[in-house]
């Protein structure tokens, strides 16, 4: 019991360091540092591919493929400030090289398609996704790493306000962060300024 | 005129405040350039983490790549011990007399059967498309009924030193590699526990 609640600490607090704490802690030897990397990044990796109309099984390989390429670039992403731009240029790459195998595999697939053609033979026409696609995937990712970084209570109740906020009352979001309900609102006050205190000038 | 306080302001723009009270802040917003780079910055986060509709991988997706630390770092700490093996050919179907009655198409697949260690790499080579060949083969491991030391494995195809192609194993330790160039190739299979090279691969007809 005490041995979980330690692990769930320790991945926790992963959770919260900065790129460049989490790669050197990966080079370290650190798995969680990993995993944490890992699970911050997936929903970025995983849409590039996704949206640019790839099947889910070439996404699951891209994704894959990139998590491989960033395990071998650790030492070289050392003092990277950006992991995001890294990952999106080569997901991006990634997609690009899918897709151009595609073509060459299919060459008629890529003229001419029918409404009912198979998913998995759409591939895109020219390019994965547009630059403007791309800067919309890294805000986001920017804003999630931000509400991420707060104090834990923060960061749950600003994700249900933000992510969740269709799915749940006031009532559930209280009862779920152990608040008040009248509570909510100079909570969030309060969680919001953090958040534009971590944003910063980063969007 | 006193600024709003941030909760109020906040408020405001999610409209969950009353309206004598919103008409206060909208005036305020209006003449003030500081509230009102507030309520810029709080509308574009929120339009950001509203359009935000990034996909969450599959849990197996994300897993398996969680896994790739461990077996990379068994790979560093394990190689060091078993270090790198050479595969030797222990079978070439063009290396067989031609069967009496097979028509020429049949003969434009190779299979090559590769062991090392406790390893056994199977490439067949199709040759139909020249001067381009496609790949494929599966890695098995003798003592390994699961696939797991074979799954997912980094695949270099090698020319003259220099990476020209790369991929990874499926589950089950199968690969393919379309329009290979002819010539001449090493493939380097980075295991878990060993890196093995099967040098020459020949991607052509048998002279």
């Amino acid at each position: 019991m005490e041995a979980d609640q330690t692990r769930t600490d320790m991945n926790d607090d992963f959770a919260r360091r900065e790129d460049r704490e989490l790669v050197a802690a990966c080079l370290e030897g650190h798995h969680q540092a990993w995993e944490a990397l890992i699970t911050r990044y997936q929903r970025l990796i995983y849409s590039i591919p996704v949206k640019a109309r790839l099947s889910p099984d070439d996404s699951a390989d891209i994704f894959q493929s990139v998590c491989l390429k960033l395990l071998e670039s650790l030492s070289a992403l050392r003092d990277h400030e950006k992991i995001v731009s890294w990952l999106i240029t080569t997901t991006t790459r990634e997609c690009w090289r899918v897709a151009n195998r595609q073509r060459r595999d299919n060459p008629s697939d890529s003229h001419g398609r029918d409404e009912d053609s198979d998913h998995s033979l759409e591939i895109p026409d020219r390019v994965p996704l547009a630059d403007e696609q791309l800067q919309e995937l890294q805000q986001q990712q920017i804003v999630r790493d931000s509400i991420a970084a707060l104090p834990e209570r923060c960061s749950k109740l600003i994700r249900m306000l933000f992510y969740q906020k269709d799915e749940l009352s006031y009532a559930d979001i209280a009862s779920r962060i152990k608040i008040p309900v009248s509570s909510i609102g100079p909570t969030r006050a309060r969680c919001l300024e953090k958040l534009k205190k971590i944003l910063a000038d980063k969007l | 005129m006193n600024c709003p306080i941030f909760e109020k302001l906040i408020d405001y723009l999610d409209g969950q405040i009353a309206s004598a009270e919103a008409g206060f802040v909208k005036t305020h917003l209006e003449g003030c350039e500081r509230c009102a780079a507030v309520g810029q910055w709080y509308e574009k986060v929120r339009t950001i983490a509203a359009s935000d509709d990034m996909i969450e991988p599959p849990s197996w997706v994300a897993r398996r790549a969680i896994r790739l630390f461990e077996t990379r770092r068994s790979q560093s700490g394990l190689k060091e011990k078993l270090g790198r093996l050479v595969a030797s050919l222990i079978f070439d179907s063009q290396a067989q007399p031609a069967v009496a009655g097979v028509r020429s198409t049949e003969t434009m697949n190779r299979q090559l059967l590769y062991e090392a260690d406790n390893y056994s790499i199977d490439v067949q080579i199709s040759l139909s498309e020249e001067p381009r060949a496609g790949l494929v083969g599966q890695i098995l491991r003798k003592d390994d009924t699961e696939f797991e030391s074979v799954s997912r494995i980094p695949l270099d195809l090698i020319r003259e030193g220099e990476t020209v192609r790369s991929t990874l194993t499926s589950e089950t330790g199968e690969f393919s590699i379309n329009e290979v160039d002819f010539g001449e190739y090493d493939l380097r299979i980075d295991l878990v526990d060993v890196s093995i090279t099967v040098a020459g691969l020949p991607v052509a007809q048998l002279n």
